[in-house]
Order: C-alpha cells, then sequence, then structure tokens
C-alpha cells in the first residue's frame, strides 16, 4: 500500500511538471488507481479462502476453508485435520444481536454452537456441545486491548490473546494465539481469496475450493438438500475448457479432488483458468486455476 | 478537480477501506474460529479446565541419563534429567503422545500421536537433540506403543482399533505393512534377539456366552515372516491387557491382566470374587502360557495392573497397579522357577507369597514404568507427577518424588475420571469402575450384577448413558444420575461403599461429558461410499424407527429376538449405535460376535433378511461407522 501511495505521489509531481494535458491524464489515473485499490483492499481482505493453524513447534495441526455469500459474507467455514480429514463444517446464522455458529460433523450431527454477541467492551461467546453443556466452563469475552490485540478473558481474567498481523496492502495475513503472559502457543496463517467469488442468488449450499492449481481442484461442499453439482473450467475468454464434475449429490456434506488430466486437460495448454462449482445451476464458488506442466 | 483534494480523499478512501477490510477480516475470526479450535482439542487452559499433564509413556534414553515422558493430554513430550529429576526440555507434538521408542544411539525418538478426538494415528519422528519433529509417518487409528527391533530398521506400532500392527521401515520412514491380530492390540514389547514381537491385545473377541472359553488372547509375532505364529489364550475371563515385557534372557513374556468372575454373582469382593488381579507368563519359544499369577493378596487387592518393568540386574519385576496406587515388587528368578513348576498358579492366592512384596505410591493413577538399573521411574496420569523407587530387595525401598509441572486442582470433569479409575474407592481395593468398564467401554464379559433376581448380561458402554436412559438391559437402573441410577447404584453394589456426592457428583460430570472416538470406517472423517449406500438402507428398511439419529436409540424396551435361557422378559433397552464398532460382543447377552449376525438375526430387523448381500455389506459399513 505504502509503495503505491508513493508512485502515485510521483506520477502526481510529474503531472505537474508537463503542462495541463499531462495533468488531466495524471487525475484519470489517479482516480482508477484508487478505485482499483480500494476494490482490491476490500475485495482481498474481506474474504480468506483457508487458514492454517501451526503450533509454536511449527507442527501443522488444522486448516479451515472458508464460504461465502451471494454479497460476499463468510457464512461458513469447514476444519480438516492437516491430512485432510475432514472434521466439521461450521454455520453462521443471525441470533439476536450476535451470532450463532453450528457446527456439524460428516453426519450432520451437532457437534457444538458457538453463540457471539456484543458485549460490554468487547464480544461474549459460549460454545456449547450438543447436550447444551458449556465447553468452556463459563462464557468468554474477546476485548480489543489494543490496535489489533485482542483479549480472550473468563470472569475477568485473562486466559489468551489473539494478535492480528496485517499485510501492506491492508490484507490479513497472521493471527497469533498468545497465552496470558504474552507467549506464543499458537499461529495462524492466512490465504486470502484465490480469485473472484461471484455467487448468484442463494444457493441449496455452500463450497469452498480448498485449492485449484495445477490442473488440479479439491473442494469441500454441504448441501441442504440433493443437488447437482457441476465443476467446470473455463478460459479466461470465458470458453469452457473442461466439465470435471457433474453429477448428483446427497444432502450433506461432500468433499472431492479431481483433476483435468482425467478429463481432456491434456489438450489445453498451460496458463490460468477459472474454476467454477455450481449446485443447482447456481454459482457456489469459484476460483483461478494455474494449469502448469 | 485539485489534485491535492483528489489525494485526500483517495487516502481517506484508503484508510475507510482498510478499516471496513480489517473489520470485516476479524469477524471471521475472534471470537469464532480459533477458540473453537482450541476449547474443542482441549487446549484452552482456563480456570474451569485447566491443562492437564496426564504423563501415559516413559522410555529411557540408551546412556541411562535422561527420560523422556510422554503427557497425553499436554500434547507433548518432556525430557526429564535424572541427576537433577529436572524438566530440561519440552517438545510439542502435533497430537496427544501415546508411546514412546528410542534408536540405539539416542539420537531419534518415536513418539506414537492419536486421540480420541483425532484418532488418525501417526509416528513423530523426532531428533533427540534439537526436540524438532522431523517427520511425521501416517499409521493406523489411535495408534500406540511403538517398538524399535534391535537392530533399528523396523519399528512396530500397534494400531488400538485397527486391530492390527503397523510394521514401519524406520530407515526411509514409511510404512511397509501391517499384520493383523486379534482385537484391540494396545501393547507390545520384542525380543533382544527381535525374533518375536510380543503384542497384548486388550479385550476378547469372542461371544459373551462362550464362557468356557472367553478371554484375552497375547500373540506372538514372527519378524522375519510378519506373520502371528501364535495365539496364546489367557485364563478364562481375562481381559485388559495394558502392558507386555520381555525377560533378559528372551524365554518368557510377563504381561498385566485382570480375570472377571464373571460366571457367578458378583456379591462379594473378598479373594478375588469379581476381580482378580494378575500377570501371565508366557513360553516364547513355545508359544504358550508357562502360568499366569495372582498379584494380591486374600483380604486385598491391588486393582489394575498396568505397566511392567525389570530392573537392571534381572533380579525384580515391578508391576503397577494403577486403581490401587501400588507397585507390586516380585523375585524375578523365583517366580520364573515357581511358573514353571506345573501347577496353575492363576488362583491361587499364596503361590508367590514370600517372593514378593507391595508398596503404596504416592503418584496417582499409576500407569508408566520405566528402570534404570535399580530405580523404577513411575508416573501419575492423575497427579502429574513422578515417583523415584529404588529397589534393593523386598523390603529397604527409598523414595523420591517430583512434581512435573503446576499442581492444578483437578476440575468436575477430571476428578470424575479419577474417581472411575480409583480402586482406593473400593472395599480392600479390588478392583474400580474401571475394571469392568475399561475407558468407560464395555469389558465384552458377561456379568451377574449385585440386584435381586439378577441374571447374567452384557456390560454396556457407558458413553452417553447419561443421555440414553434406561442404562441396564431390563431398566432396574432407570437413568445413570440420581439416587437410584447407575452411578450411585454402582458405587454401592460394585464398589461395596457407601454412596456420598463428594465422589458421585463428579462422576456425574465425567460421565455425562464422555465424546465418541470417531469410528475407523471412516475414510477422512468422512462417511466412505459404501456407508453413504447404508445410510440409505438404515432407513429403508426402518432401522432408524428403534435406533433414531442422532444417538440411534429410541430409549424404549423392545424384543430384539435375542433367545435368553436365563431371563423371561423379552423386551430390552435400545442400546445407542455409536461406536458400535468397538462394543463387541452385541445383544444383551452378548451372544452375538459381529453387527451382521445382529442385524440377521429375524426379529431384530425383518426387512434385512430381504435384502442383497450389497445391500447388508453396505448397512453394516455404515453402522460400523458410526
Amino acid at each position: 500500500m505504502t509503495i503505491a501511495v508513493k508512485k502515485m505521489r510521483n506520477r502526481y509531481m510529474q503531472s505537474t511538471q508537463h503542462g495541463a494535458s499531462m495533468k488531466r491524464a495524471a487525475k484519470i489515473r489517479m482516480i482508477t488507481a484508487a478505485i482499483v485499490m480500494t476494490w482490491f483492499a476490500i475485495g482481498q481482505a474481506a474474504r480468506i479462502d483457508r487458514i492454517d493453524i501451526y503450533d509454536k513447534a511449527d507442527n501443522h495441526l488444522l486448516f479451515a476453508t472458508f464460504a461465502y455469500d451471494s454479497t460476499g459474507a463468510n457464512i461458513g467455514r469447514s476444519v480438516f485435520t492437516s491430512d485432510s480429514t475432514f472434521l466439521r463444517t461450521t454455520t453462521f446464522q443471525p441470533s439476536g444481536t450476535g451470532v450463532k455458529e453450528t457446527s456439524v460433523d460428516f453426519n450432520n450431527s451437532l457437534v457444538f454452537a458457538t453463540t457471539t454477541a456484543p458485549s460490554a467492551g468487547g464480544t461474549a461467546f459460549s460454545t456449547v456441545d450438543q447436550f447444551g453443556m458449556d465447553q468452556f466452563g463459563g462464557a468468554m469475552t474477546a476485548t480489543q486491548s489494543s490496535a489489533n490485540n485482542y483479549d480472550i478473558s473468563q470472569n475477568t481474567t485473562v486466559v489468551c490473546k489473539e494478535q492480528y498481523q496485517f499485510g501492506a496492502d491492508g490484507t490479513l495475513n497472521r493471527i497469533n494465539i498468545l497465552d496470558k503472559s504474552g507467549s506464543l502457543t499458537y499461529y495462524a496463517l492466512v490465504t486470502p481469496t484465490t480469485g473472484a467469488l461471484s455467487p448468484v442468488g442463494a444457493t441449496p449450499g455452500r463450497a469452498s475450493l480448498i485449492s485449484a492449481n495445477r490442473g488440479r481442484v479439491n473442494a469441500v461442499f454441504s448441501l441442504v438438500h440433493s443437488g447437482r453439482v457441476c465443476v467446470e473450467a473455463f478460459t479466461l475468454t470465458g470458453r469452457r475448457a473442461a466439465v470435471l464434475v457433474d453429477k448428483m449429490f446427497e444432502g450433506g456434506n461432500h468433499a472431492f479432488a479431481v483433476s483435468v488430466f482425467g478429463q481432456g486437460g491434456s489438450r489445453f495448454p498451460n496458463g490460468a483458468y477459472v474454476v467454477r462449482l455450481t449446485i443447482d445451476g447456481v454459482t457456489a464458488v469459484s476460483g483461478k486455476m494455474l494449469l502448469e506442466r | 478537480m485539485n489534485p491535492k483534494y483528489l489525494l485526500t480523499v483517495f487516502l481517506l478512501l484508503m484508510c475507510i477501506s482498510l478499516s471496513n477490510a480489517q473489520t470485516n477480516a476479524i469477524q471471521i475470526v475472534p471470537p469464532g474460529l480459533l477458540p473453537e479450535i482450541l476449547a474443542v482439542n482441549r487446549d484452552l487452559e482456563t480456570a474451569q479446565n485447566p491443562k492437564y499433564l496426564s504423563p501415559t509413556a516413559l522410555i529411557v534414553s540408551p546412556d541411562k541419563q535422561s527420560i523422556f515422558i510422554a503427557e497425553q493430554t499436554a500434547k507433548q513430550v518432556v525430557q526429564l534429567t535424572c541427576a537433577t529429576n529436572a524438566i530440561t526440555r519440552t517438545m510439542l507434538m502435533p497430537n496427544e503422545p501415546t508411546g514412546l521408542a528410542i534408536s540405539k544411539d539416542g539420537a531419534t525418538l518415536y513418539v506414537t500421536c492419536a486421540s480420541d478426538r483425532w484418532p488418525a494415528g501417526m509416528v513423530c519422528v523426532v531428533d533427540a537433540a534439537t526436540g524438532k519433529v522431523q517427520k511425521r509417518i501416517p499409521v493406523g487409528h489411535m495408534a500406540r506403543s511403538p517398538v524399535l527391533s534391535p537392530d533399528g530398521k523396523t519399528l512396530y506400532v500397534c494400531n488400538w482399533f485397527n486391530s492390527d500392527v503397523s510394521v514401519i521401515d524406520a530407515v526411509a520412514g514409511t510404512e511397509t505393512g501391517r499384520i493383523h491380530v486379534t482385537r484391540e492390540p494396545y501393547a507390545s514389547a520384542i525380543t533382544p534377539d527381535g525374533a518375536t514381537l510380543v503384542v497384548t491385545n486388550s479385550l476378547p473377541d469372542q461371544k459373551a456366552t462362550d464362557t468356557a472359553g472367553i478371554a484375552c488372547k497375547i500373540a506372538l509375532i514372527n519378524t522375519a515372516t510378519k506373520t502371528v505364529r501364535a495365539s496364546v489364550p489367557l485364563p478364562v475371563g481375562s481381559h485388559s491387557l495394558f502392558s507386555v515385557c520381555i525377560t533378559p534372557d528372551g524365554k518368557f513374556a510377563l504381561a498385566t491382566h485382570l480375570i472377571g468372575r464373571f460366571t457367578i454373582p458378583a456379591t462379594t469382593l473378598s479373594g478375588g470374587w469379581i476381580h482378580s488381579n494378575n500377570m501371565a507368563i508366557v513360553d516364547i519359544a513355545n508359544g504358550n502360557l508357562a502360568n499366569d499369577v495372582e498379584l494380591d493378596n486374600t483380604n486385598q487387592g491391588f486393582a489394575n495392573p498396568w505397566s511392567i518393568g525389570i530392573t537392571g540386574d534381572g533380579k525384580y519385576v515391578g508391576v503397577l497397579h494403577a486403581g490401587s496406587n501400588t507397585m507390586t515388587v516380585i523375585d524375578l528368578p523365583q517366580l520364573l522357577v515357581k511358573a514353571q513348576a506345573g501347577k496353575d498358579l492363576s488362583h491361587d492366592f499364596t503361590a508367590i507369597y514370600g517372593i514378593k512384596t507391595a508398596i503404596d505410591l504416592t503418584t496417582k493413577g499409576s500407569r508408566a514404568l520405566a528402570m534404570i538399573d535399580n530405580k523404577a521411574y513411575v508416573a501419575g496420569y492423575f497427579s502429574d507427577s513422578l515417583e523415584v523407587v529404588t529397589i534393593t530387595g523386598l523390603t529397604g525401598f527409598t523414595y523420591a518424588q517430583c512434581a512435573l509441572g503446576p499442581n492444578k486442582p483437578m476440575n468436575g470433569e477430571r476428578q470424575g475420571e479419577f474417581n472411575f479409575t480409583d480402586a482406593t474407592l473400593c472395599f480392600q481395593k479390588w478392583q474400580s469402575c474401571f475394571s469392568c468398564h475399561p475407558f468407560t467401554r464395555p469389558d465384552a464379559l458377561n456379568w451377574i450384577l449385585n440386584t435381586p433376581n439378577s441374571t447374567p448380561k452384557n456390560v454396556k458402554s457407558m458413553l452417553y448413558s447419561w443421555w440414553t436412559p434406561p442404562t441396564s438391559w431390563a431398566g432396574k437402573r432407570p437413568a445413570a444420575g440420581g439416587i437410584d441410577g447407575s452411578i450411585r447404584s454402582g458405587i454401592q453394589a460394585e464398589l461395596f461403599l457407601q454412596p456420598n456426592e463428594v465422589i458421585a457428583a463428579p462422576l456425574d460430570t465425567f460421565l455425562m461429558r464422555l465424546k465418541p472416538v470417531t469410528s475407523p470406517h471412516l475414510v477422512k472423517g468422512e462417511l466412505s461410499a459404501s456407508a453413504v449406500r447404508g445410510k440409505a438402507v438404515f432407513a429403508t428398511i426402518g432401522c432408524n424407527q428403534c435406533h433414531p439419529a442422532p444417538l440411534y436409540t429410541d430409549k424404549s424396551f423392545h424384543n430384539a429376538g435375542v433367545v435368553d435361557p436365563f431371563d423371561a422378559n423379552t423386551q430390552w433397552d435400545t442400546p445407542s449405535l455409536i461406536e458400535a464398532w468397538r462394543t463387541s460382543p452385541y445383544g444383551h447377552l452378548g451372544s452375538y460376535e459381529n453387527i451382521a449376525d445382529m442385524i440377521q438375526l429375524r426379529a431384530h430387523s425383518l426387512g434385512a433378511a430381504q435384502l442383497s448381500a450389497q445391500d447388508l455389506s453396505d448397512l453394516i459399513e455404515f453402522v460400523s461407522s458410526l
């Protein structure tokens, strides 16, 4: 971000030295740049494709993928162990002034539910299991202690801290989990969105692309009821290059890995493609895939 | 437009967008995601949920200067320097450590990791010099008890709920094969020449109605052919084989276990009436049981024998009793003489009088033992402490204790788990709740409980028992909690202790919070294709009428068609199907070894008779996946 601003300032300085026409051109460039960069900042930071959780010894423990609705709002996530074993899918529902997060396992059985709501000085939250039993032994509160730093407290006693780190472009790229003394215990690396997500309308399910690269697509999705799921790859000019998946799935949670090389993909040249997953014809998620051999 | 004004507007826009961006991003994460993960994995330490250590395995460095300790619930391995009894290094593991092995040069530590919540097992290869995990080798479900061959080239790991043993090329760091064993391999040891791997199966694999033969078996594996060359049955009623070691000459394997006297009504405790606590002595060369000895005294039990070890001079064998928190020390050469004299010692309390002694330990839940010369290092799972006992004979022991971390008072759940395993609550310390319900699950035996008109009934799993009343097959115990419930009745009838709330209330908390272990039949945590088809069959033929989700029981009584020659009742409580994959045998009499037999019982499920072989297979796969 800082570099971009400096470049624009340089351009402004240059434009003042080269006459009115140059100034007009500089204004147009500047307005365009402002619009593009504003979109970039919002678009990049508001959407996260994946978070990888590590302990302080750099052991990869878990990763989570995220799902978004047509407005770009985060509506859920799926959590996997480091070997991609599915743990659960969480969906969000408005609950009073807060949000209720409901996590279900492979069999759509409730694992636990977290309720968050604004409270004095922070956000209160509690997690209960399928029997309504509290998992923390009491309500917790996340309170912003300083810029990008949060205290997680129970009965006003800090039990851990969270620290958010942003890249130069404003993108969230790392979260540190610290113990109450401030020592690192876990950290999360944030992968921003890999492509423009453009869901249209309400979908009968949710989906996330875990990865789409080198001709291989890994996706997870959940269906409210049975539906037709189609995964297609398009060239950047919009020509459909391959249909990777086109079949009916039962309601529930699913995951698959598929390669374009089994779908006639060897005919396609190296380059960038857009992968789109639709549920009953409605785009649930899309992203860019780089095909290289 | 003035460029200065434009620049100001632009910078304002950027600030607003950045502010929005951070707000949006943060909404995704705290407090939702990370506390969720930490809480579910019990890694978030709060006042109500302290982070306990739970030492569960020990291994001595080859130079005998230090001991590595697997701290299960803390998900770490620590190194203790013996000279100072101080922790000198902490190594984080990706999951709960369940067992330890070390290379002969002491350079490499092998740590098996798995947990109830993440049961996919792995072996972490740790550089002992740096404490860093260098490699993770995927193995089986709930992997534990790693054993390294004497040449250091092969590592063996018990996959508890896969009922097999992983064979790992320790040099290449890859699994090369599996060896199937009987049921739930829990512990293993290898002979000094590396020719035989001894594996204990912790539960019997027979019908509970096979009263003449039901018992655990010990597998002797030929490491050259990677096959089981002998499966040695222990005395009838044997179960809960949790540890094994090899005598220094490599001739005998010593394995701890319980013997349940399940054929007689459980009306008293003295003299091992319900349970005795024993040690098997297996002749490795001949592949048979040389003998089996009582570790209890006539008027006092030493409940839940667990880890076992031999002093460096080979003179004494030490056996930890996790329930009574004692250690039995036996003169090993004399024990072997008696064991080979030809007389069955399995029910003879006097057989080893004079060559054994039992000492009280300060550790609680004493499950792990390591020997350095004549020093026994004992780890307490619930006390988070270590006790060092110097053994110079059957008397004159000296003791030293050290804490492995700060003292953290037990919360209700932890206290309940401890009470569940604590035989000091029991009259004469003969048994704990854990004796009939290892890890709160069934011991696979039929018991005649100490209640009026009682007849043999298969032990039920306690998983979700709190939530699925009644808790007994015939409904005599209406619920888990409450004054008439199973918990307080069990304290009175099985521990012979007057129930009190100090003991019972934490048990309530512990049992209501039990969580299932993810089924080994799942594929990457999901239903397999076969199980998905089976789920449809489950609904089609109406299994879900009596076994509705989410707990797969309607909590009602039904006639499942199980023929019972002992009881005139025909209606029995419908059990939950969660974890059905680990609760064999089935039915209130334990008269069906596998799920297929139970499903195909005509009166149990009329629709099953019409199923194709494929549909039946799919249905079994689904039920096994719950």
